[in-house]
């Protein structure tokens, strides 16, 4: 399972509705979450994650998402089956793995090396329990 | 070939109930019988015993047990009938409630080795844990090389650890004798590892025939994950609202947006559903 470990820097809320952000090395996740258990406030650290195939990967990419988590890492493995591939990132210090076609792969051109932008919507990154 | 085709009326819960099943079963079939109690599961292997009657034929291969003007006696059925309470005679040791039904020591040497009770040989069933009293009334079961082997639940009275053992060589006996077996069962996983074959009955009728995975596994359009719940409330969090679902004996929430919440009522059963690729397992 991906994991990052990270530390919270803020937590906007509103009613059940939370946003934390934190920092991971000297970039930014942000995690969009209904309640937090009472652990989890500014300065402390917590583990994140997200699912494999919750991830998409940008290369050479120009112009505004509305993905809030915009991170730059490195490809450091391609594992490409018949139609998905396994991608592994390194993402600060941390190893993420992300599925994607093998399609967009190949139309990316991405190969080990690579410097890309991670896309991970606020919603699908969650608190490890 | 195993052909069913029976009927009888019943008087259930909700008043009178007819019976109704036709089936064929492939020899050496592995078969679990799934549905509501009182959906008339345990008189079908009973009428199959010959224990009830019923009017309609039982062939077994080319056996007649049962037709329109004739019944096998329970005893002259080749069957094997492995009930939830065990049913071993507490005067006899392990050894003498297999012999009591045929008397091949070979045969009882190789069942219990199979289910490795053979140190248990000489013990009465009073000294045996719950689950070691089940494998011997399987092994019982057995013993007349039944042409149908008829399981009511079986494991139901044991706990998890013991269940997934029995599981495990209720498959080897399978594996090793071929017996064509009918399990009553509630439980998908044990359903799951062990039948080749699901039939759901639903107030004395067939409702549902085919494969475990394609009978069991509750899909919503290509969404695999899916589940049956009832919404208790429907929170307005922001621009978006949280839904409140209890599901057998949780709760879980999940975000709706507004177009979303405009169909759904409090108190309606929803179906909650995603893909496949969407949970996270640990």
């Amino acid at each position: 399972m991906n994991k990052l470990s990270v530390k919270v820097e803020k937590i906007d809320k509103n009613d059940k509705l939370h946003i934390v952000t934190c920092k991971l090395g000297c970039q930014r996740i942000k995690v969009v979450s209904l309640e937090l258990r009472d652990t989890i406030k500014i300065g402390s650290t917590v583990e994140l994650s997200v699912k494999s195939t919750n991830i998409s990967l940008a290369k050479n990419f120009t112009g505004e998402l509305s993905i809030v988590n915009q991170l730059t890492a490195k490809v450091t493995a391609i594992d490409k089956g018949d139609l998905l591939s396994s991608v592994q990132v390194e993402l600060e210090r941390f190893s993420l793995e992300c599925l994607l076609t093998v399609e967009a792969t190949l139309s990316m051109g991405l190969s080990v090396g690579d410097d890309v932008m991670v896309l991970i919507k606020g919603s699908e990154v969650f608190v490890c329990g | 070939m195993i052909k069913i085709d029976i009927n009888k009326k019943l008087h259930g819960a909700k008043g009178e109930m007819d019976l109704n099943v036709n089936l064929e079963i492939n020899e050496g079939d592995f078969l679990a019988l799934a549905g509501k109690s009182g959906s008339g599961k345990t008189t079908l292997l009973r009428i199959l015993a010959g224990l009830e009657s019923s009017s309609g034929v039982i062939h077994i291969g080319d056996e007649v047990w049962q037709d329109e003007k004739f019944s096998l006696a329970p005893q002259k059925r080749k069957i094997g009938f492995v009930f939830q309470d065990y049913a071993l005679f507490p005067n006899m040791t392990v050894e003498e409630n297999l012999l009591f039904v045929q008397n091949d020591k070979a045969l009882a040497k190789q069942l219990l080795e199979v289910t490795e009770l053979s140190e248990l040989a000489k013990r009465r069933p009073s000294t045996l844990s719950g689950g070691q009293k089940q494998r011997v009334s399987l092994c019982r079961a057995l013993m007349n090389r039944p042409k149908l082997l008829l399981m009511d639940e079986p494991l139901s009275a044991l706990d998890p650890a013991m269940r997934t053992k029995l599981q495990n060589e209720i498959l080897t006996l399978h594996k090793e004798f071929g017996t064509t077996t009918i399990m009553v069962s509630h439980d998908p996983s044990e359903i799951y590892r062990l039948s080749s074959r699901v039939v759901v009955l639903e107030q004395g009728r067939v409702v549902d025939d085919g494969l475990p995975k394609e009978v069991l596994l509750k899909t919503n359009g290509s969404q695999k994950f899916s589940f049956e719940g009832e919404l208790l409330e429907l929170i307005k969090v922001d621009v978006m609202f949280v839904a409140i679902v209890a599901i057998g004996q949780q709760l879980v929430e999940v975000v709706v947006s507004p177009m979303e919440a405009k169909g759904l009522k409090v108190g309606e059963k929803v179906s909650i559903s995603t893909k496949a690729f969407a949970p996270t397992i640990v």
